[in-house]
């Protein structure tokens, strides 16, 4: 694959652009559907596609776009339409990185998988949940290859090859297969889709479905595993983002404190060289390379995330890729966490979606349990609610580690009088 | 079945290929402040993506395959004023005036931004029976404010989307302004109490309660793989007999509407549930061929994903009461305002919307006392069941719907206030 822009016939649209980064993707993705333990439907799908970006300069002022080529006619349209645009939404100036640079090399994939190894991978997985007493209700498995290149007018040039997979999987059990699981994982690597015992544990949680009760209304502690911690953080990526902080979405800067533990420390990093993690990337699309930047230190902001624009407008280095979020992980043994009941250990809400701007949650319990006084009791809807950084401030981690996409960190970690709602 | 769906596979059957292409512009502007500089700089960021086209490859040339088609159908949904007609200086005017008279209304705003976003549809599905190809415009015009305040941050959204023209963005000043209130007015919310109430729920609460609720539980590909309890359900009662519930591609209203479906099938009104009564469910062509169901819902996220049965435009149908009726009927109660997320959960009939504002009802009459963002939950029918009272009003709202937590695709959810009650916490 190569850009070539000026071999497109580019060339004189591109010269009235101050500067211009193409992204270029080409993905090959197979898919494979069962239902009731039938395959059912398998699909193959490949797709080019060519993002220019392109900056025009007025002055003091910048003008940005974005367009999308297809190689073919109207490709010198859309450029000059994008130029037009550009010109249009003017804001102060900023500058692409310039200077020769290395990209890191980072392990993104492997040999994309076939479709037999997919067909044979979805069987084998549905027969170990058969033995184990559940069924798989409906199963998707989709394979997808990319290779990408990044092209800018500052000379920068780079290119990689990356492979993702990601599998929906409902699992269901108990008379008439009345309740139901479901997982959904995203991998760069088909062996990483189900980490050694995910699996047992899922069928544990939809055989335990048929048991479970409302959990009772109050404030207890409530422990999250690393999936549900990975959308927390997500409140904390909006408040290490350069562009959230020029926008004044928030009112704090650099040094300021957001957390005040009164446990464990919070510290949060973003790494975008982790090895077959699925956020890592040798570069963003301003050719910016990837790196490592330490965001939050005891609940300090001390580094933020920044795209060249927004890091030249608030005078801050911009950091590439924002890759996978890092918390660092605590000091007390997963098992130690449960500690003095009653503790609700959530193993999935229904829907987490924080309020980035306040930070406030509320999500429905899909499936936990209720340990109190040795007893481990299954429990179902109800939900918690709270603010994120008030929970980050009253928490214990585990020294155990987990990665979920766009996350590595404790497995799980202990949140102190949490607000559920549930039954009497 | 063994519907074995490759792009491929489709083509050489020679028995319906389908394009399409989705041309998408977005325009924001917010005003800014830098927070480290010294002297700080003022400005306006604006920003404009516009492209997003998507094509396939891997099939065989579009033409080689298309059969004599014996009817030819063209839809233009593009609304009174047309966004092709309007130039992009005109639509970046529109949101920069917009946002610099919001934000300079009120001295508590810590940043407004005005959110244009259009997305021009062209789609032509060929069969040996027919020719269907149709051009749709879907608008959203979206004002977001943040507040600040001891170390708070409160937010607000003003929405409007809709299929249609330019005319989406005619935003009636007062519904601005009573978001701009609305946001300073949450600073002082406080966390509910969990517990179960009385609750008054705005059109856009109780658009996606039906969404969740009786929306993908009837998404009859989940009765095919055995994922819902609404397939064991129908012809039962699950809800009052206030509650009924449409799904209506063709609704004028809504931002999710098509003329036909992705799979060809011609768009139609369904009615679910009808008076507290499950009564149909929303299929694509293999679903309908399986049930003997009417198709029409087959919707795909894009080309490179399956056509699933897909909720378009659902919403409780108005009742005869006024909102001022419902809410002098509770003694102790919560409204309910402005939805953040929902989920479904079909097999077990659970069901989360959650809220980011809430007003306490007392004695028939709103308090003004505010509550911050809460869930609401509850086992659907017992919700259902509990409505008692169903306003004649009827707001739609636009937004993006995934199946479990992917396959997005375009969504409408609304209808009228209604009066039920819930868990809340």
């Amino acid at each position: 694959m190569s850009t070539n822009m000026d071999g497109g016939g580019l060339g004189a649209e591109l010269s009235q652009a101050s500067e211009w980064v193409e992204h270029a993707t080409l993905t090959a993705e197979r898919q494979v559907y069962w239902r009731k333990g039938e395959r059912h439907a398998e699909r193959e799908i490949g797709t080019k596609t060519r993002a220019l970006h392109v900056f025009v300069d007025t002055n003091d002022q910048r003008g940005a776009a974005v367009c999308y080529l297809e190689d073919r006619d109207g490709d010198r349209l859309r450029v000059k339409d994008a130029l037009s645009a550009a010109r249009l939404a003017l804001n102060p100036i900023y500058r692409l990185p310039v200077g020769a640079v290395t990209f890191p090399t980072i392990q993104l994939g492997e040999e994309l998988a076939n479709g037999e190894v997919l067909a044979s991978f979805g069987t084998e997985l549905q027969a170990r949940v058969r033995a184990m007493g559940a069924t798989v209700s409906h199963l998707e498995l989709f394979a997808r290859q990319e290779d990408e290149e990044i092209a800018g007018s500052n000379g920068r040039v780079t290119r990689w090859r990356g492979t993702r997979y990601e599998m929906d999987l409902v699992l269901a059990a108990g008379p008439g297969d009345r309740f139901e699981h479901r997982l959904l994982r995203r991998a760069r690597r088909l062996s990483e889709l189900l980490p050694a015992g995910s699996l047992e544990e899922a069928v544990e949680v939809v055989r335990d479905r048929e048991r479970a009760v409302l959990p009772p209304t109050g404030r207890v502690a409530v422990i999250l595993p690393a999936a549900e911690l990975s959308v927390l953080l997500e409140v904390m990526r909006a408040r290490v983002s350069a562009e959230a902080l020029y926008q004044k979405f928030f009112a704090h800067k650099v040094g300021d404190r957001l957390i005040t533990p009164r446990q464990d420390s919070f510290s949060l990093a973003a790494d975008a060289l982790r090895p077959y993690a699925v956020a890592s990337a040798p570069t963003d699309t301003s050719t910016v390379p990837a790196g490592r930047v330490s965001l939050i230190e005891d609940g300090v902001v001390v580094g933020l995330l920044a795209d060249p624009q927004y890091g030249a407008y608030l005078g801050v280095p911009p950091t590439g890729p924002a890759g996978t979020l890092v918390w660092e992980a605590g000091h007390t043994a997963a098992a130690d966490l449960l500690g003095d009941g009653p503790v609700l250990e959530v193993v999935a809400f229904s829907a987490t979606m924080p309020n980035p701007a306040t930070g406030d949650l509320a999500a429905e319990i899909k499936s936990g349990y209720l340990h109190e006084g040795g007893r481990r009791t299954p429990v179902a809807q109800g939900s918690v609610s709270g603010n994120v950084l008030e929970f980050l401030a009253n928490c214990r981690a585990s020294r155990e580690t987990a990665a979920e996409p766009g996350f590595f960190g404790p497995a799980r970690v202990r949140f102190e009088e949490v607000q559920v709602a549930g039954g009497s | 079945m063994n519907l074995l769906e490759t792009t491929r596979e489709q083509a050489l059957a020679g028995q319906w290929l389908s394009r399409s292409r989705v041309r998408h512009l977005s325009i924001q502007a917010a005003a800014s402040i830098a927070v480290t500089q010294s002297p700080p700089r003022e400005g306006t960021v604006a920003r404009v993506v516009q492209g997003g086209v998507q094509r396939e490859w891997g099939v065989p040339g579009w033409h080689d395959w298309i059969q004599p088609a014996t009817a030819t159908e063209e839809f233009r949904w593009l609304g009174q004023t047309p966004v092709a007609g309007v130039s992009l200086a005109d639509k970046i005017a529109r949101v920069r005036d917009l946002q610099e008279r919001v934000a300079a209304s009120d001295p508590r705003i810590a940043q407004v931004m005005v959110v244009y976003d259009e997305r021009l549809e062209e789609k032509r599905i060929t069969t040996d029976c027919f020719d269907r190809s149709s051009e749709i415009a879907r608008i959203l015009f979206a004002v977001v404010v943040l507040v600040h305040d001891r170390g708070r941050t409160e937010q607000n959204l003003v929405l409007r989307g809709r299929v249609g023209g330019f005319e989406v963005t005619d935003l009636p000043e007062e519904e601005v302004r009573e978001g701009i209130a609305a946001a300073v007015r949450m600073l002082d919310a406080r966390p509910i109490e969990p517990g179960s109430y009385r609750v008054v729920s705005a059109p856009e609460v109780s658009g996606v309660l039906a969404h969740e609720a009786f929306g993908h539980g009837v998404e009859m590909d989940l009765f095919l793989s055995g994922r819902t309890r609404a397939a064991e359900s129908m012809g039962e009662r699950v809800g009052s007999p206030y509650a009924s519930i449409v799904d209506d591609p063709t609704l004028a209203q809504g931002y999710a509407g098509y003329p036909f479906d992705d799979d060809g099938t011609l768009a139609a009104r369904h009615v679910i549930l009808d008076r507290g009564i499950l009564r149909g469910g929303l299929a694509d062509n293999e679903a309908a061929r399986a049930l003997s169901a009417s198709g029409g819902n087959g919707r795909r996220q894009d080309y490179s994903r399956k056509v699933y049965p897909r909720m378009s435009n659902i919403f409780f149908t108005p009742g005869t009461a006024t909102v001022d009726d419902l809410i002098a009927g509770v003694e102790e109660g919560v409204y309910l305002r402005q939805v953040e997320s929902g989920m479904e959960d079909p097999k077990n009939w659970g069901l989360q919307v959650t809220v980011h504002s809430g007003e306490e009802i007392k004695n028939g009459a709103l308090t003004g006392r505010l509550y911050r963002t809460m869930a609401m939950t509850g086992f659907v029918p017992d919700v259902l069941s509990s409505i008692d009272g169903v306003a004649a009003d009827f707001v739609m709202w636009p937004g993006m719907c995934g199946k479990g937590h992917k396959e997005w695709c375009t969504s409408g959810t609304g209808g009228p206030h209604l009066r039920m009650t819930a868990r809340l916490g």
